[in-house]
């Protein structure tokens, strides 16, 4: 999958440790789902999309 | 940055010289002994080791700007703090026993006495578990790849050496270092794992 959360962050002018902390997970999990590396379960692509106010087929989109 | 390879520098040194005396006392080398017992020389060697992989993987995490700014977070300050309290219990408890095995001849005693160092492990098993349960998806999921690769690697290499035993390639020898190589297969597995997620 790919995505736009580093895009979406910049907007927010968030830190990767700020969006961390909105999603309870650590700052590595950010880095790993930014980067593409990892595919995040449900919940956090929820709690993502909510963090950025939009849907969650506006954030991923597979390759 | 210069005390962390300066530990990596010491963890990977006393790692060598446990795991040559490990495996010097384990071919019958009597006078090879650097610690005064074989189990704690592996397990000495095991957790250096670990402790080395562990500061290496450290430093690598430490290079990427925004990590340094990250503070580290409480979990792992209270897992350390957990570890470093049942590790010194550990030690106090090996040498505590080796003393007092001396006093005493009687199994049941011997027995008692033997099992104190249990205590403390059970202590890091606690703080391992305490852990695990604070850990986010993707250190769970980095977790669990380090103990696959650590129990795949050490099962390879159990009965690699088993076939080499049993064909009397290699003599037979004290099973201690398992709980080392399985520390040390997960320190690999973990900094291989955090590696692929960066």
């Amino acid at each position: 999958m790919k995505n736009n959360i580093k895009v979406k962050r910049a907007e927010l002018n968030l830190t990767q440790q700020d969006l961390a902390d909105q999603l309870a997970v650590s700052r590595q999990t950010v880095n790993a789902i930014e980067k593409g590396k990892y595919d995040p379960s449900l919940p956090i692509a929820f709690k993502l999309a909510n963090v950025f106010q939009c849907a969650i087929e506006d954030l991923f989109q597979p390759e | 940055m210069q005390t962390n390879k300066l530990l990596i520098t010491a963890g990977v040194g006393l790692a060598i010289i446990a795991s040559l005396n490990g495996a010097a006392i384990a071919f019958g080398y009597e006078h090879a002994q650097f610690l005064s017992r074989p189990w704690l020389s592996t397990w000495f060697a095991g957790y250096s080791a670990f402790l080395a992989i562990a500061a290496a993987g450290l430093i690598r995490h430490r290079k990427t700007a925004e990590a340094s700014a990250a503070p580290v977070e409480p979990k792992f300050k209270r897992y350390f703090r957990r570890m470093l309290t049942a590790t010194l219990l550990y030690v106090m408890a090996i040498i505590g026993s080796h003393f007092l095995l001396q006093l005493t001849d009687q199994v049941l005693i011997v027995a008692a006495i033997t099992l104190l160092p249990i205590t403390p492990c059970y202590l890091m098993l606690r703080a391992i578990q305490q852990l695990v349960k604070e850990m986010d998806e993707l250190q769970l999921r980095i977790f669990m790849e380090s103990c696959l690769f650590a129990l795949a690697w050490t099962a390879m290499g159990c009965i690699t050496i088993g076939f080499f035993q049993f064909y009397k390639v290699l003599p037979n020898f004290s099973i201690f270092w398992v709980f080392s190589a399985i520390c040390m297969l997960f320190g690999i597995g973990s900094a291989m794992a955090h590696r692929r997620y960066q």
